[in-house]
């Protein structure tokens, strides 16, 4: 059982904010240094590194959103690792697992559990049977796949982390990350993800292909008599106390300033905005999407030894924080116009000074 | 909290980078200024032929001080100064924010006290004479040569009367005027008179300005116009014949008032002015041949006062109108009784003396156009017949009008009812110098009725006055004696 307590650094003045699992779920930092932080976070690299072969600004990513609470969603053909990648975070991190593989008949009890009948003593009482939802780390197979019904069974516990059955609310425990991967080119008996549902993830990631070095080195491993194994680093404890120390990580005005005007960019329906975006973005990124830019750029920090929030990581995280967020109409789809390209121009136009 | 070493660094950068600030916005200010007048001055100057100076001045000046003006001064802050040095030292906004956020009211959580720290260890890479050289902006090496052709402009180098010029053919006309100008120093010379030759230095010197086109279009115009009328009135302008009957000093005496008028109005320089003072001692110079002395000019016929000639002497210009026109016969005050004994009868207030001028056939002479009579001449004249525009009948001088009072030396000599006789004179007296200054009346006459006739010829004696001045000279023809 995880002790928990408010978040020291929010002021009671403040406005009543939206509860938030990190918000609710700050331990007391057993962290002494900067130096051990740093040390920490750089052995979860190489322990992944063992068993994950290449593809480091991905993990790096994949440990950024982790550390800054979020969701990920994982886009690539099959056979690229991701199963494995999340599978190893699981197991670095010393955290339950579980995987889902979606499928257009499964159901939202499938995942989240159900009420089964079973007698207790001589009396039979309706017993919540938890689903494999109740994991630290849920792997989320092939999203894409399953109903909206289905999908939208993970809306809350994505983001209010619980779940509700037969009236009753269940907590999921902490840390608590959906790691969901789908196939871009499969496209046949697909769902795609409904935009409340995809907003929710920290992230997306594209899956690329290794390199031929990497690729060689995935035969390596995976192919000889010893397959290499990832030991834990920390717990779920000492994740929680990180991701509490993300959130303390300070954020300059202008900073912070070239963040949201980096968000506010991507509306077509400004004045201002780019002709880029006025000509292909039909909705532009939410507040959530703002949100997810600074705590990604605030655990991107924390990474790299630094603790302040800079203009770079900014930069570096507006892809994957926003790339999934940007809506774009018929005429970008049309011209092949990517919300990739879309976004590399918005940081290409926005500068790092109001005014500069 | 902020390190005590990392805070007075940025304030010092802070300092240098308002100090280096300002040296560029002056710097800049006084690029635009040189530009902005080397343009515009370059500009009127050739439009005007170097007109426009002031104008320049004043608007380069604000177009350079004007925007530095407007943009205002940036003020550098501590915060300001950490957000430069991040970013020229790549420290990644480490202090910016650790400035930001270094709030004495607030605790630190743990990551600030470990960025303060961070940002502590930074403070050893901040040198702000390296991060802030003091030095001057790119564009200060164009300002010498911007400067020194503000200076170059700011002369009196543009050519003036090229075609697309404002008022050339004002100044081509003048060209051709200086001609005559200088026609008449050169015969001014010939008379081979030492006392003239400041006089006739002067006249050439005005011509070779208006012939080079050295003086502004309006100047060159008074100038030009006041020569035309004081050359015409006054024959002075040099004829085919020359000026064998020598200049008239009346007619000298104008054209250097004029002059001096229009340039004192120009606010020309002293030393391009006309000195009148040249003339003046030419005219009271009791060597001179002019005659206005009574010693050599004219016959000397006692002193009725102690004043003598060339004496200092006020009077008014009250006769005079503002706007050069002729004054009407109301108020000339002549008073003419026609007397066919030819006996004076009247009183002539303007200039007519009873001796009678003494201008030689071709010259002027007195009053006959007082517009044109220097001011010496009129004040002269008012004092003499005591009942004239210029003066009271009890001789008085009455003030003019606009309270303006001149001091100017006069030439002459009193007669004997008190009254000082001064009168245009011809440079050569009629009479010789071993005549004693006197002549026959006779003589006198015949001299005087050549010269009316020619001058009533003439159309400068004003309409009003033409027939008076022949009836007054026809008045004065020899007769049997009786009248004498």
């Amino acid at each position: 059982m995880v002790t928990t307590r408010p978040n020291p650094g929010a002021s009671s003045a403040a406005p009543a904010a939206p509860a938030t699992r990190a918000a609710a779920f700050i331990p007391t930092t057993s962290f002494s240094s900067a130096e051990e932080v740093k040390t920490v976070i750089n052995h979860i690299r190489q322990e992944i590194g063992k068993v994950f072969v290449g593809h480091n600004e991905l993990v790096d990513e994949m440990i950024a959103a982790i550390l800054a609470g979020g969701h990920v969603l994982l886009e690539g053909v099959p056979g690229l690792g991701k199963t494995l990648l999340v599978r190893t975070i699981g197991r670095v991190l010393d955290l339950s697992f579980a995987r889902i593989q979606f499928t257009p008949d499964l159901m939202p009890a499938d995942i989240l559990g159900t009420n089964v009948l079973s007698p207790v003593g001589s009396e039979r009482v309706f017993h919540f049977q938890r689903g494999p939802l109740f994991a630290h780390v849920i792997l989320a197979d092939e999203i894409n796949r399953a109903t909206p019904k289905t999908q939208s069974a993970l809306l809350e516990a994505m983001q209010e982390l619980k779940v509700t059955v037969g009236g009753q609310s269940y907590e999921l425990p902490q840390p608590f990350f959906v790691l969901a991967t789908q196939n871009p080119i499969e496209m046949e008996g697909t769902y795609p993800l409904p935009e409340a549902q995809i907003d929710r993830f920290l992230f997306k990631l594209e899956v690329g292909l290794p390199d031929l070095d990497e690729l060689r080195q995935i035969i390596e491993r995976t192919t000889g008599a010893a397959v290499p194994e990832a030991r834990p680093v920390i717990g779920a404890g000492k994740l929680l106390e990180l991701q509490a120390l993300v959130r303390q990580v300070p954020l300059a005005a202008h900073v912070r300033d070239f963040a949201l005007r980096l968000v506010m960019a991507t509306h077509p329906q400004r004045a201002e905005a780019l002709p880029v975006v006025k000509n292909y973005v039909r909705f532009g990124a939410s507040p959530r999407g703002a949100q997810a830019l600074i705590l990604a750029a605030k655990a991107w920090a924390l990474m790299a030894g630094r603790f302040n929030v800079s203009h770079e990581d900014i930069q570096r995280l507006v892809l994957p924080a926003l790339r999934h967020r940007l809506l774009l109409n018929f005429e970008a789809e049309a011209e092949m116009v990517t919300s990739e390209k879309v976004l590399a121009e918005i940081i290409a136009a926005v500068p790092r000074e109001d005014g500069a | 909290m902020l390190d005590e070493a990392l805070r007075s660094k940025l304030d010092q950068i802070a300092r240098r980078r308002s100090l280096v600030e300002i040296l560029a916005a002056a710097v800049h200010g006084l690029v635009r200024f040189c530009v902005a007048f080397i343009v515009v001055r370059a500009v009127l100057g050739l439009l005007t032929g170097g007109g426009g100076l002031l104008f320049a001045f004043a608007l380069a000046l604000a177009i350079g001080a004007v925007p530095s003006a407007a943009r205002g001064r940036i003020r550098h802050t501590r915060l300001s100064a950490a957000k430069y040095a991040d970013r020229l030292l790549g420290l990644e906004d480490r202090l910016a924010t650790a400035v930001e956020k270094a709030d004495p009211n607030l605790r630190p959580d743990t990551v600030t006290t470990w960025l303060f720290a961070d940002a502590a260890r930074c403070a050893a890479r901040l040198v702000p004479e390296k991060l802030v050289p003091i030095s001057l902006p790119p564009a200060t090496k164009w300002l010498p040569l911007l400067l020194a052709m503000v200076v170059i402009l700011s002369l009196p180098i543009f050519p003036r009367g090229l075609p697309f010029q404002l008022g050339s053919q004002v100044l081509e006309k003048a060209a051709g005027k200086a001609e005559e100008l200088l026609a008449l120093a050169e015969q001014l010379e010939e008379l081979n008179d030492p006392l003239l030759q400041e006089v006739i230095a002067e006249l050439r010197r005005v011509g070779e300005n208006l012939r080079d086109k050295k003086l502004p279009a309006g100047l060159a115009a008074e100038l030009v116009s006041e020569l035309e009328k004081e050359m015409q009135h006054s024959s002075l302008s040099p004829g085919d014949e020359g000026l064998e009957a020598g200049p008239n000093l009346a007619g000298l005496q104008n054209l250097a008032q004029r002059l001096r008028t229009i340039e004192d109005r120009h606010g020309l320089p002293q030393g391009q002015r006309i000195s009148r003072e040249a003339l003046s001692r030419y005219s009271r110079n009791p060597e001179s041949g002019a005659g206005l002395t009574g010693e050599r000019g004219l016959p000397q016929q006692g002193r009725g006062n102690e004043q003598q000639a060339g004496e200092r002497f006020s009077g008014d210009m009250e006769e005079w109108d503002e706007d050069g026109g002729y004054p009407g016969e109301d108020e000339m005050g002549f008073d003419y009784e026609e007397d066919p004994s030819g006996s004076r009868s009247g009183r002539s207030g303007e200039g007519a003396d009873e001796e009678g001028a003494s201008a030689l056939p071709g010259e002027s002479g007195w009053g006959e156009d007082e517009e044109y009579m220097s001011e010496s001449l009129e004040q002269a004249v008012g004092s003499t017949a005591g009942s004239g525009p210029g003066g009271g009948e009890d001789g008085s001088f009455t003030e003019p009008p606009d309270g303006e009072r001149e001091e100017a030396f006069l030439s002459g000599r009193w007669q004997e009812d008190g009254s000082l006789f001064t009168a245009p004179a011809p440079l050569r007296s009629a009479a010789g110098p071993d005549e004693g200054g006197s002549r026959p009346r006779e003589t006198s006459t015949t001299i005087y009725t050549a010269g009316v006739e020619g001058a009533v010829d003439q159309e400068s004696i004003p309409l009003a006055y033409r027939l008076w001045v022949k009836r007054y000279f026809e008045a004065l023809e020899p007769d049997s004696g009786d009248n004498y």
